[in-house]
């Protein structure tokens, strides 16, 4: 173990030698700098850790890359996702001025986005500030890797009482071909009071790029302002990702996140929300879908600090081949936090034998006057609802299917960007269409 | 003016019934402990402090041969290496492993019938409300009375041997059956299994074996009680069962313990083993000093339950009531290593005052067809902080396993802490595993409904806690059941009514 971290921590510390202009200024980055500087990775006895093993990651030796190669027809492709909508990209960690939406070009009043490097002056300090007063309970290394190590990134901001129309895609693509890249960005988000916005941020592989992503976002949702925010995480198999995303709500403030974890190699998202003020609403859904030796790792730590908060969670997982889920949630209810309404819930769906789950939903209770339930389940399609299927003269590949789509459905429903919505179910149908065998 | 008046009204009423749930918990913050004294009776206690020597002292006592000397010294050398646990949700004192007494014993050897019994040990058990002699009248109990750590009187031990049934001290049970200690002991809960279990392993001063022959059915529960007596002494029983195949038995653990300033450290090992058909089943009520108001004082109990289902169609099931101990650490688990075998696990934990439980199960089923059933009750009041910690996993081999649990919190007052840490471990597609949780209070609607069919408050509070651990309840054998509607009138006196 300690060998093998040593691989992957004599290149952070090349990378923090390096001439590389970094985005942020020492005030954000020292910090980080120093828990770099330790080295330490986060191993299985690690409670937040437990279940997901970091050897193989550790052991890679990432390269940096210049801007990839990239063409319009794979830019076309990725945005079929959001038609509508203004468009960022990213390519291999750079920001591309050729494919993105000219920041011009944005309609909404009120609405500014800006690339990382181009921040400067008041702006540069509200994004870091808002990365300052932002704390992660899981202080893992990869958080620091991002604050200290990135040079791009995104800061969106909109200002008091603007309705956004348009949604924000925000696309992240890994084009190198047979080496490790990586990439670390950071994405600052706030939403001022009584604004709505919507922001979905895909990540995504050209070719057989193998990447280590290492995205972090902090999120402010401010009193009364309201963020949709989907996440797509859509690498290829030599693909490993772990992100950090760290928000807080404000009084009567609703953040919505919806993450679709259907690809890379090791995937590790970890999600921490808190309310700073009463009334506030969070609602989490998300799907993980593996197959192969891939492993998901969804992590959730809600603080309920103040009154009248209210958080539902619902994620669900499909598991085949090899694969292994995890789901790992924590709600938070603090004293005083009376009259929350904490729902949390995670089912599981194994398809095969070999297929694993872990799956801890947890509570922290220290107010009396609360609602609060969790539950969690894991288990394989029900075999009368496929006999009905086949009863009916569906094919046993195809009720499984049907059973197994459905299954995600409950939770992609809920996307309320239609396109989107549809881009989702049929990234999971195809996925479910390579892996779902006749025998099953 | 009258909307105004109208709109003061109700809060007045608010705060009326604000403050009745306040004077609720301050009655249950206030009450005593009922069953605090001490038996003054004399104690032998080896010196302070422990090393070889004192693991070699504690065997030499007991007579015990040669392979018990090494397997504790063994697990003395084991221990020495290992560090005291400090995941559990639970803050304390350190515990000064060398401060401690690991041996005392009254000093009156080897009682043949209770005229021999110390009388001064009869008034404990009178004071506690459960007279040996009573005990013996009634039908179907036999007490095998653990003071400290020294087993004194063991009764209807006649009747059972006539079945074959070895109902003994364990230590007892080392002399006269030395070959099934040495076949079953630490099978389930080896020494090396975690730093308080190794720890007993070393130094176990007593406790109870069992055994029950293929085919029987054990006509009676079996019960033991126990009692913290020494001051400083650690307790460290250790409970081996073995229900050969075929055979049932039900035990019963229960202990009260006197009232004490000093924490006292409780360490106990139980082994179940369940082989072909047999079925366990172990309840317990457990009501030790909790502190003081402030949490001063209590018992630590640190206790290592396990139980193995080896055969297949056997059974395990656990039934705890806990409202004592300052410290709760206590995860009893079922192993279903047989085919179709079956874990239960049945809990009601109540914390009060500064009281600290962390406690659930662990199911592990490694056999096809494998059920288990975990159904907990945790009620918080006071300043106490209760946790439900749970392991439910299911192995790649265990086709069909089905799991169902349901872990519900129950909230008494707004500074008290209820948290449930459910773990969830499937390596098996065919498994069906569900967890369910919830979170509640004593609701103001329940208990203006009860007080307005003439139920106090303090009873309605009663009655609705009552009904809420009543799944758990039902599963005690009658004679537990009283005792532990009892206990937790007791402790939920002043709180309601």
């Amino acid at each position: 173990m300690i060998q093998s971290t040593s691989i992957f921590s004599e290149w952070i510390n090349q990378q923090i030698d390096s001439d590389s202009s970094f985005a942020f200024s020492e005030t954000v980055r020292s910090p980080s700098l120093s828990k770099l500087a330790k080295g330490v990775f986060p191993t299985r006895k690690d409670e937040e850790w437990k279940y997901t093993p970091l050897n193989d990651l550790l052991t890679l030796r990432p390269v940096n890359y210049d801007l990839g190669e990239m063409d319009e027809e794979s830019i076309q492709y990725l945005k079929q996702a959001m038609p509508e909508s203004h468009t960022i990209v990213f390519v291999n960690g750079e920001y591309s001025d050729a494919f993105s939406d000219s920041p011009s070009a944005i309609e909404d009043q009120g609405l500014s986005i800006t690339p990382l490097p181009e921040l400067e002056g008041a702006a540069l300090e509200l994004a870091e500030e808002t990365i300052l007063n932002s704390t992660l309970t899981d202080d893992n290394i990869f958080q620091h890797i991002a604050l200290g190590l990135t040079q791009n990134g995104l800061f969106i901001e909109v200002d008091k009482n603007i309705e956004c129309q348009t949604p924000i895609h925000v696309l992240y693509v890994s084009t190198a071909h047979g080496m490790t890249g990586f990439t670390s960005p950071v994405n600052v988000i706030r939403v001022a009071g009584n604004s709505h916005l919507k922001v979905v941020e895909q990540y995504a592989s050209i070719g057989e790029a193998a990447v280590i992503t290492i995205p972090a976002s902090y999120v402010h949702v401010e009193d009364g302002a309201n963020l949709d925010y989907y996440k797509i995480s859509l690498e290829n198999a030599g693909t490993n990702h772990v992100c950090n995303t760290i928000v807080k709500v404000a009084r009567t403030g609703s953040f919505k996140s919806h993450q679709y974890l259907l690809g890379s190699n090791l995937t590790r998202s970890n999600l921490e929300i808190s309310f700073s003020g009463p009334s506030a609403e969070a609602v989490l859904r998300g799907v993980y879908l593996g197959d192969e030796n891939q492993h998901l790792d969804v992590r959730t730590y809600l603080d309920h600090a103040h009154p009248h908060c209210s958080s539902d969670q619902h994620f669900r997982g499909i598991l085949n081949g090899h694969s292994r889920g995890v789901f790992n949630g924590l709600v938070l209810v603090r004293e005083h936090a009376q009259k929350t309404d904490a729902q949390q819930a995670n089912k599981n769906l194994l398809l095969s034998r070999d297929a694993r789950v872990d799956t801890k939903p947890q509570l922290e209770i220290f107010a009396d006057d609360v609602k609060c339930a969790h539950g969690a389940t894991v288990g394989e399609l029900d075999s009368d609802a496929l006999f009905y299927l086949q009863s009916r003269g569906i094919d046993k590949k195809e009720a499984t299917l049907m059973l197994t789509r459905a299954f995600a459905a409950e939770v992609t429903q809920e996307i309320d960007i239609d396109s989107l919505q549809a881009y989702v179910q049929e990234k999971i149908s195809a996925s479910l269409d390579e892996i779902v065998i006749p025998s099953v | 003016m009258i909307d105004k008046t109208n709109k003061t009204a109700p809060k007045n009423d608010e705060n009326i019934a604000m403050s009745d749930e306040q004077q609720t918990i301050q009655n249950i913050t206030d009450q005593d402990y009922k069953y605090g004294f001490v038996t003054d009776i004399e104690m032998e206690a080896f010196p302070k402090g422990l090393d070889e020597n004192i693991v070699r002292m504690i065997s030499a006592k007991k007579n015990e041969p040669e392979f018990m000397t090494e397997w504790r010294l063994k697990a003395y050398r084991y221990w020495r290496k290992q560090k005291e646990p400090k995941w559990p949700k639970l803050e304390y004192s350190e515990v000064d492993y060398e401060d401690l007494y690991y041996y005392a014993a009254p000093k009156k050897d080897g009682p043949k019938s209770l005229d021999e019994v110390d009388p001064e040990l009869l008034k404990t058990f009178d004071k506690l409300g459960v007279p040996l002699e009573e005990r013996e009248l009634l039908a179907g109990v036999a007490v095998d009375a653990v003071i400290d750590s020294v087993s004194v009187a063991t009764t209807f031990k006649d009747k059972l041997g006539e079945l074959g049934i070895i109902f003994c001290p364990i230590s007892e049970a080392i002399q006269d059956h030395p070959e099934l200690v040495k076949k079953y002991l630490g099978t389930v809960v080896p020494y090396t299994d975690n730093f308080y279990a190794t720890l007993n392993s070393a130094v176990f001063s007593d406790g109870s074996f069992v055994y029950i022959p293929p085919g029987v059915r054990c006509p009676m529960e079996l019960s033991s009680y126990f009692r913290i007596n020494a001051s400083k002494t650690g307790q460290f029983e250790r409970t081996l069962i073995v229900a050969d195949k075929g055979s049932y038995v039900s035990y019963l653990e229960g202990c009260t313990a006197p009232m004490r300033d000093e924490n006292q450290l409780h360490a106990a090992v139980v082994e179940l083993i369940a082989l072909d058909d047999a079925e366990i089943k172990y309840s317990t009520v457990q009501n030790w000093y909790a502190g003081n108001k402030e949490g001063v004082g209590g018992i630590f109990n640190f206790v290592t339950k396990r139980g193995l289902c080896g055969g297949s169609n056997s059974k395990i099931s656990w039934t705890q009531v806990e409202t004592g101990s300052a410290i709760t650490w206590k995860y009893p688990s079922c192993i279903l290593k047989g085919d179709n075998s079956v874990g239960e696990f049945y809990s009601v934990a109540l914390t009060n005052n500064y009281q600290q439980a962390d406690t659930g199960t662990k199911m592990i089923h490694q056999g096809k067809n494998t059920r288990s059933l975990i159904i907990s009750k945790g009620i918080s009041a006071g300043k106490s902080n209760n946790a439900y910690r749970g392991l439910v996993k299911v192995n790649s081999k265990a086709e069909n396993a089905r799991n169902y649990s349901q872990c519900d919190s129950l909230l008494i007052g707004d500074q008290c802490g209820a948290h449930t840490y459910p773990y969830l471990e499937i390596e098996n597609p065919s498994a069906q595993v569900e967890h369910e949780a919830t979170t509640s209070k004593v609701s103001e609607d329940q208990i203006f409904y009860l007080n307005q069919r003439g139920i106090s408050t303090e009873d309605a509070v009663g009655m609705i806690v009552s009904g809420y651990a009543r799944e758990v309840f039902q599963q005690l054998p009658m004679e537990f059941a009283v005792e532990a509607q009892a206990l937790m009138s007791v402790s939920l006196e002043g709180s309601v009514g």
